[in-house]
């Protein structure tokens, strides 16, 4: 278990659970798997603050999308800007108190999942940026 | 040649533009935009000359991409607000998705000719930031270039107006 901050940053799984302050976009878009074969995804495009985290594993444990992928269980990504790519249609939920003060819109995603960082915390671009 | 000679089109290709002229470098070359009696005479080397026009040819083939791109993103919008006003159910929604895939999701690939990045760059460039501050992804939609594909091509040109 480990929570993955970096740009670039991706997990794939079977089952996971998205929290975020605002899910801003959402597009159908058709990708290449790592075998060459044309999928089809819903993609949503979080803003402000976002966790996705890996509820069930893939079985097989093998990368679909991108060789790179974090796959273990409870593997985390967290960031200001995430892209998830999901095979089905969610309904995000408006909950409150996700950080005492704001509310977020989150779901559990039953279904193959591939999230990606896009925008990491200020921090840590601050950090890449002196290194 | 003289200049401002009009010569009988050669060939159309699909931008309406025709170049005209005997084909030796550094020639006087009247370029003919659609109606051969509006001819702008243009001086210069033939490689330049042809280096220009297959680059406003490939610009041509990606800004219809960007605006097919566009009108899937309007019809996936649409097909959202039927399912949103309840004019169509889940299943509904889920067949036209499946059936009709091209009509709707927008394929993200590979740059089909390396020297594209160039006239994505050009373009975003042209389109200007004054009506929007266009991200790496809304580019990437545009498109229909990766955009892990698009930063390694802009890190390996000269431009960097990406944002």
């Amino acid at each position: 278990m480990a929570t993955h901050c970096s740009p670039g940053e991706s997990i794939e799984c079977n089952k996971s659970t998205v929290a975020a302050r605002k899910i801003v976009e959402h597009v159908y878009v058709k990708l290449h798997n790592l075998r060459g074969e044309e999928v089809t995804f819903f993609k949503y495009k979080t803003k402000i603050r976002a966790i996705v985290t890996i509820e069930e594993e893939l079985d097989p444990r093998v990368c679909i999308m991108r060789e790179a992928s974090f796959l273990d269980l409870n593997d985390a990504l967290e960031a200001n800007v995430i892209e998830i790519y999901v095979p089905n249609k969610v309904k995000f939920q408006v909950s409150s108190n996700f950080s005492n003060v704001h509310g977020i819109q989150w779901n559990s995603v039953k279904g193959f999942t591939y999230a990606m960082i896009v925008i990491p915390w200020r921090s840590v671009l601050e950090q890449r940026i002196a290194v | 040649m003289k200049a401002n000679t009009i010569l009988p089109y050669r060939s159309t290709p699909s931008t309406g533009i025709v170049i005209t002229g005997s084909g030796l470098p550094m020639d006087t070359y009247n370029i003919v935009f659609g109606d051969p009696n509006a001819t702008t005479t243009l001086y210069g080397d033939l490689d330049v000359l042809v280096g220009t026009f297959k680059h406003s040819q490939r610009c041509e083939v990606l800004l219809i991409d960007v605006v097919r791109n566009f009108i899937r993103k309007q019809n996936f919008s649409e097909l959202n607000e039927s399912l949103n006003d309840n004019e169509i159910d889940e299943k509904e929604y889920d067949k036209e998705l499946a059936s009709n895939s091209e009509k709707y999701a927008i394929t993200l690939g590979n740059l089909k000719e390396p020297a594209d990045i160039h006239c994505i760059i050009d373009l975003v460039f042209k389109i200007g930031s004054d009506l929007r501050d266009f991200s790496l992804s809304e580019i990437s939609e545009m498109f229909s270039v990766k955009e892990d594909v698009l930063i390694a091509a802009v890190k390996g040109s000269a431009y960097h107006q990406l944002k």
